[in-house]
């Protein structure tokens, strides 16, 4: 599979990190397309196929960056809904996370999510973890998603 | 028969019954005069009487009260002649004082008592009309032919009012620890909530300030490229710009430790701990490993005495140590190499243990405020957030421990440290 072919989902409230989440993986050759999305709602109602608004192809293989603390339906809610859904739970999810805080790495973890970067505010760290996500986009082996629910 | 002040009152009160029953064995050989006869005939009866701490009053089958003693008489402020001969319901309050002459009879007719012979707290009034609480026994003494009953009687509002004072204070004491605890943790939730959600925006400020710094660097490249020569935009974008970003970024990763020690303070309260007997020797023996290099380097040097165990968690007891430690090496007078030694020695339930050094010291007016938050002595002589000791103060203080200082401006600084013993456990357990 091709992983040029790898539509990267950013679910991020925060305009300014998409942005430089966006740049960085730029910066890092990855020239995926990218979908944003400002709430936990909307990446959900793409995901699931809901709402008038554009939602997910079959053939398309996806890869998620979901910020844990956003408004309204956060991060962890939108994960737990994948992990249930019998095809999303396959899709490959990064969490963001503001800090380190054991509590909420520790419930990415407990609803399945294994891999998490760290937003540094120093900006080389930064550009560093997402520059590793980017090689780590490139190889991973994303699964298509087989149907529609 | 033992003298009367030194008598119990169950003592006191199975002599006055056995005197007035005229029981000879007991109450003396004059006893048997006192047969049948007024209880207060008897001078030996008498003295008890008089003399009595508790107030005495004895009342006929119909509740008329025969005799009543000095001490009764202070406590209801009535003289006797006031109240010898008249009904004895006239010492309580209603409804009893209505009720009194019904009990009386009541218990004549059914022999069910309610105070009689079991004693129990009861109002009484005094002549003023004020009602106290009281202690009451009441003894029943059967003569020839007829029945008296004698009342023990103490003002028990001092008691009383001790009690409720005691209740309302521990009441007021377990309210307080209630909505200290509910603050403490509302604070930890603000900390953590403000100083997580403020980490957001700083994402921001620094990386696009990196970006500007990056965008110069294109401008300069494509300046070059075009050979493009002007002094002003060169001003701008060699110094102007890279200075303003230079400060905006320096307050960012200053915000940014703020609030990373923000965040580490209030993960210390949300922190599970783990109470058990510590070597600590062992833990001294790893922390000291641990600065070797450190020390090495400084010409330092670290004693430890052999020190009595305590009851703590290892991990945040590691944590203070640590701290303290670390302060004591970077806190040294630059004219003499670093000399710390600690001690601890066993005191009632507590160790108390020592860190004590040879550095620059603390002057008194700052000892108090060394434990505060983000307080700095010397912030630009060495690098630290400023919350080593107010973490190791939260630590002592989860531990129902205590930390405190002594220091000499000059001489140096000893931090002293409380922590249960290791001992209690093995005693209790």
């Amino acid at each position: 599979m091709n992983a040029t072919r790898v539509e990267i989902l950013i679910a991020e409230d925060d305009a300014g990190h998409a942005r430089l989440i966006e740049k960085n993986l730029a910066r890092a050759g990855l020239h995926n397309h990218i979908t944003r999305f400002d709430n936990g709602q909307a990446v959900l109602d793409f995901l699931l196929c809901r709402g008038p608004g554009p939602h997910r192809t079959d053939d398309t293989p996806y890869l998620l960056l979901l910020d844990i603390r956003m408004p309204q339906v956060d991060g962890v809610q939108v994960l737990r809904l994948l992990k249930e859904h019998p095809e999303l739970r396959k899709m490959p999810v990064i969490v963001l996370t503001t800090t380190d805080d054991p509590r909420e790495v520790e419930r990415c973890h407990a609803i399945g999510c294994g891999s998490y970067i760290v937003k540094p505010v120093d900006y080389d760290k930064f550009a560093e973890a997402i520059e590793s996500l980017g090689l780590f986009i490139s190889l991973v082996k994303v699964p298509e998603l087989d149907s529609k629910p | 028969m033992r003298p009367l002040e030194t008598m119990t009152k169950a003592e006191l009160i199975r002599c006055l019954q056995d005197l007035l029953a005229g029981k000879a064995e007991s109450a003396g050989p004059k006893a048997d005069s006192v047969r049948g006869s007024a209880p207060d005939s008897d001078p030996r009866l008498r003295a008890i009487l008089q003399t009595a701490v508790e107030g005495i009053i004895t009342i006929d089958e119909r509740g008329i009260v025969e005799s009543i003693n000095p001490a009764a008489e202070a406590i209801f402020g009535y003289s006797a002649g006031e109240v010898v001969g008249q009904n004895v319901s006239m010492l309580m309050p209603s409804p009893d004082r209505e009720e009194h002459d019904r009990y009386l009879a009541n218990y004549l007719r059914t022999g069910k008592a309610k105070i009689i012979g079991i004693g129990r707290e009861v109002t009484g009034q005094r002549k003023d009309g004020t009602a106290f609480p009281m202690d009451l026994a009441v003894s029943e003494v059967r003569l020839a032919d007829r029945r008296l009953f004698t009342g023990f009687v103490r003002d028990i509002s001092e008691r009383k009012l001790a009690e409720a004072q005691r209740a309302t204070d521990e009441r007021q004491l377990a309210e307080l620890a209630h909505s200290l605890a509910e603050k403490n943790k509302e604070l930890e939730a603000i900390v953590y909530v403000a100083s997580h959600d403020l980490r957001s925006p700083l994402v921001n400020i620094q990386g696009f300030s990196k970006e500007l710094t990056q965008a110069c660097d294109g401008l300069r490249r494509r300046m070059k490229r075009l050979d493009v020569q002007d002094r002003e935009i060169a001003g701008f974008l060699d110094d102007e710009i890279p200075e303003a970003l230079q400060f905006i970024q320096a307050g960012v990763a200053k915000i940014d430790l703020l609030l990373a020690g923000f965040l580490r303070y209030s993960r210390l309260g949300r922190a599970a701990m783990n109470l058990q007997p510590l070597d600590m020797n062992e833990l001294l023996a790893a922390l000291t490993r641990s600065l070797e290099f450190q020390v090495k380097k400084t010409g330092a040097s670290i004693r430890v005495d052999p020190l009595p165990g305590c009851l703590g968690d290892v991990a945040q007891i590691n944590q203070v140590f640590s701290n303290l430690l670390d302060n004591a090496l970077k806190y040294s007078d630059h004219g003499r190499p670093a000399i710390i030694l600690v001690s601890g020695r066993l005191e009632g339930g507590h160790v108390v243990y020592s860190v004590r050094d040879n550095g620059i010291g603390i002057a008194r007016e700052h000892q108090p405020r060394v434990f505060e938050i983000f307080h700095r002595l010397n912030p630009a002589d060495s690098p630290g957030e400023g919350l080593g000791l107010t973490i190791a103060q939260r630590i002592l203080e989860r531990h129902n421990g205590r930390i405190w200082v002594e220091s000499e401006p000059g001489q140096g600084s000893t931090f002293f440290l409380s922590l249960p013993s290791a001992e209690q456990v093995k005693v209790s357990g």
